[in-house]
């Protein structure tokens, strides 16, 4: 388990992969795994004006 | 069991659906080569250890066009293919490609300036839609219901410093029902469809639409193919509007999000995309 960057919640790895998206179950920022050995995450990039399908 | 095939994958972040393809290579037995897209560089000669195909998954059009070119350039094949995105990356030059193949699609005209994007909805009439060039997932597009509206949008648009907002494709609004259509297409094949409802006039999935399966009429395959070919072909997603002249079709997406319609239909399209994939890779 890691600290949520903004709030400092806990959270945890339940079979995430490297670069994983998720929501903090707490404050809801976007979050992404920056590595799993150890578990740790930063905030996800933020979405830009050429990002699409 | 593995293809002996190294596959990688130029991505930004894993959403559900590149961790679904990352399953899906897995369960296959063909290694992965990862690709971060805030990552890589480029040099002018093919580096070593490259990989057999570049499944592009790049939420960045932009990333996505320079990689796309690069990889070829290194002899590897890419889905999709750099003409592919080049052309379906960018409204206006798809457009174009589908007005080309005398595909259905919405009355669009193009304007370079705020000035003369007045015009282009004055000349596509009102209730108009104004969509940026290039990106998606409904954002800053807007309904244009009057010339008032029209003023303020574009006034908006005009204090965006980005180049792309420079660019104004004008399209006319459709009277649809409250959903439209999406085929997935994985080479000469439409795996899938849904359609996708919403309360607004935007239906787009990542807006919080809901989804259900489609099926796959004739008329709809037809078409989803023929736009696909249109652009060049590979993985890509037809997105069509119910028109009360028939479909048509209003954007091809070349690096198309599926979970939704996974989650609609039980199509495996991570399964069938890596095998497209595989398929396509330098042997």
């Amino acid at each position: 388990m890691t600290n949520c960057p903004e709030c400092e919640a806990t959270v945890e790895n339940h079979g995430m992969v490297l670069g994983e998206v998720f929501s903090c179950p707490d404050c809801g920022t976007e979050l992404e795994v920056l590595g799993n050995t150890p578990f740790s995450v930063q905030p996800a990039p933020k979405e830009a004006e050429d990002w699409g399908e | 069991m593995s293809s002996g095939v190294r596959l990688g994958i130029f991505y930004t972040i894993v959403r559900p659906e590149e961790k679904a393809i990352l399953a899906a290579a897995e369960a296959r037995g063909v290694p992965v080569v990862r690709l971060d897209d805030g990552e890589v560089t480029f040099g002018l000669e093919a580096p070593p250890d490259l990989p057999d195909v570049v499944l592009n998954r790049s939420v960045s059009h932009t990333r996505s066009l320079y990689a796309v070119h690069c990889y070829a350039h290194y002899g590897v094949p890419t889905v999709n293919a750099p003409a592919v995105v080049e052309l379906a990356g960018d409204k206006v030059l798809c457009s174009l490609r589908l007005a080309e193949r005398h595909i259905p699609t919405p009355r669009t005209v193009v304007a370079l300036s705020p000035e003369a994007a007045m015009a282009a909805i004055d000349r596509i009439g009102y209730p108009a839609v104004l969509k940026p060039a290039v990106g998606s997932w409904g954002r800053l597009m807007a309904k244009v219901d009057n010339p008032e509206d029209a003023l303020q949008i574009l006034e908006h648009k005009s204090a965006l410093s980005s180049p792309v907002h420079s660019v104004f494709y004008v399209q006319e609004y459709v009277p649809k029902p409250d959903r439209d259509l999406r085929a997935f297409v994985v080479g000469n094949e439409v795996v899938a469809a849904m359609y996708r409802r919403s309360g607004e006039w935007r239906t787009n999935a990542a807006r919080g639409g809901s989804t259900e399966a489609a099926p796959l009429t004739s008329e709809l395959t037809d078409l989803a193919l023929r736009a696909a070919e249109a652009v060049g072909g590979g993985v890509l997603a037809v997105d069509l509007m119910e028109s009360p002249s028939g479909l048509v079709v209003h954007e091809v997406n070349p690096t198309p999000e599926f979970k939704a319609l996974a989650g609609a239909t039980g199509a495996d399209i991570a399964g069938r995309i890596v095998d497209y994939a595989l398929g396509v890779a330098r042997r």
